[in-house]
């Protein structure tokens, strides 16, 4: 682990297979095409792009009507509001100064350049598991958007938050990159499913419940939580037949994250339908696959759902 | 004295027709929701069974125009199924239909749109026509209800 900075996970082995298996089927498919692969730059930019879609940043880090990837999306939440910040290469308010080691170290350490603790509503706890090429990519292409000058928005904290270097305890007992990101996979398309939803997607920071303090309850990992974004309940995605999404097919899950389309025909909506336009319509059909084949292969959890506060409760006659 | 009775009379009636109008609203209001979601379903059993046949797993081709068909017809009209006033009560549908209506009528336009070239393409019963034009119709649901329903509750 050359350069690697403190704090990375010792992750990489369960999916260094890939690259070189990637790159195998790379080199076999240049070779059989004869075609003449593009600039290293060009090819390293797109799957840095790839990988920002993949990895959900858009979501979060691009307002409905401001610029791309300049902030500013409210995630509210019970432990207040926050801001997703800039991260286009504007010297001042986004990061275009930062150096490689500071990227790997704010995805993968959640700390700042300056050694400030992130608030985990940024997901590092998942990005941890990212592979260091892929985070190298992402910078990559990050730098490579129009920078814009759009100045942070302070998160919306209670008292008892404003304390940052309390970051350090919640991390020291919940940043274990290690539990989050192994399932013990063994076959190659469900490990690149398991990275892609556990480790880029993040699809457990809303599908799994969280404890008092905000940490993800491992042992119900993907089984639906109450505290969604916004109040929302979301649902649980592991295959139970009952209370997950046991009944659905391979294929109505893909159809799904492509369409929004459920199999009795309604569809998705809230913050969902966000996911759905950003990253999983998005998503190579191989991966979308890969993606698949291990959601469906997540031990199935039964987990009823009851929502805190819906609107649909509400007495129809209270003004 | 008959000033007093009299006033106190018209009084009487007075709150006695505020308090009949207001119930007889709200079980209006309360069947207009029920409408709203008997066509809403209706709309998604459409929807399902026209999946089905779109992504190749039933050979039930003959029954899509059908669908395709009920599915545009409806959504000519939804906006009318979201009147003023019906925000409250069981529903899942948010104040965001009422408080900006420009951005819900281009939801409900493209909708519209997006059904009627569905249908135009089964009708022309080309597959790959429809195929793409069905996606289309699931990318209006979606762009409609990201913004203007309340998430599930389970």
């Amino acid at each position: 682990m050359q350069g690697v900075p403190q704090g990375l996970p010792r992750k990489e082995g369960t999916i260094a297979i890939f690259p070189s298996l990637a790159r195998g089927l790379i080199l076999l498919c240049t070779a059989v095409l004869g075609v003449a692969s593009a600039a290293p730059g060009a090819s390293l930019l797109e799957r840095g792009e790839y990988l920002v879609r993949a990895g959900g940043c858009t979501n979060c880090h691009t307002d409905e009507e401001g610029a791309f990837l300049a902030g500013g999306r409210a995630l509210h939440t019970p432990f207040g509001t926050f801001y997703a910040p800039n991260i286009t290469p504007h010297l001042r308010h986004g990061i275009g100064a930062w150096t490689d080691a500071d990227f790997l170290r704010a995805m993968k350490a959640g700390l700042s350049p300056d050694g400030e603790n992130y608030y985990p509503a940024f997901p590092y706890v998942a990005y941890a598991g990212m592979r260091r090429q892929d985070v190298l990519a992402i910078k990559a292409y990050l730098n490579s958007v129009p920078a814009v000058a759009q100045p942070n928005r302070p998160h919306q904290l209670p008292w008892y938050l404003h304390f940052r270097p309390g970051v350090w305890l919640w991390k020291w007992r919940y940043l274990s990159p290690l539990a989050r990101t192994t399932d013990g996979a063994v076959d190659p398309v469900q490990q690149r499913g398991e990275y892609l939803v556990n480790a880029l997607a993040h699809c457990g920071e809303c599908h799994t419940p969280r404890d008092w303090f905000g940490g993800l309850i491992d042992a119900q990992r993907h089984a639906g939580s109450v505290y969604g974004v916004d109040g929302d309940v979301v649902p649980n995605i592991t295959p139970d037949r009952k209370t997950g999404i046991g009944k659905w097919s391979g294929d109505d899950l893909s159809f799904y994250l492509q369409t929004g389309l459920t199999p009795d025909g309604d569809s998705a909506g809230g913050p969902m339908a966000a996911v759905i336009d950003n990253v999983t319509s998005r998503l190579t059909n191989q991966d979308l696959q890969a993606m698949v084949r291990y959601v469906l292969s997540i031990p199935p959890i039964e987990n009823v759902l009851q929502s805190r506060q819906s609107k649909t409760k509400r007495d129809p006659y209270e003004y | 004295m008959l000033n007093i009775l009299k006033t106190t009379l018209s009084g009487l009636l007075l709150l006695g027709a505020a308090v009949w109008t207001i119930i007889a609203v709200a079980a209006e209001t309360e069947d207009i929701i029920k409408y709203r979601q008997g066509v809403m379903k209706s709309v998604g059993g459409h929807m399902a069974a026209a999946a089905q046949i779109v992504r190749g797993k039933v050979d039930y081709g003959d029954d899509l125009g059908y669908h395709a068909e009920s599915i545009a017809r409806t959504m000519q009209t939804v906006e009318s199924l979201f009147p003023k006033d019906t925000d409250f009560g069981e529903t899942r549908a948010l104040d965001a239909i009422w408080s900006e209506p420009d951005k819900f009528k281009a939801v409900s336009d493209e909708s519209r749109a997006a059904t009627s070239a569905f249908h135009d393409a089964v009708k022309s019963s080309d597959k790959n026509a429809y195929a793409a034009k069905f996606k289309a119709v699931a990318d209006a649901c979606k762009a409609c209800h990201k913004d203007f329903r309340e998430k599930k509750e389970q």
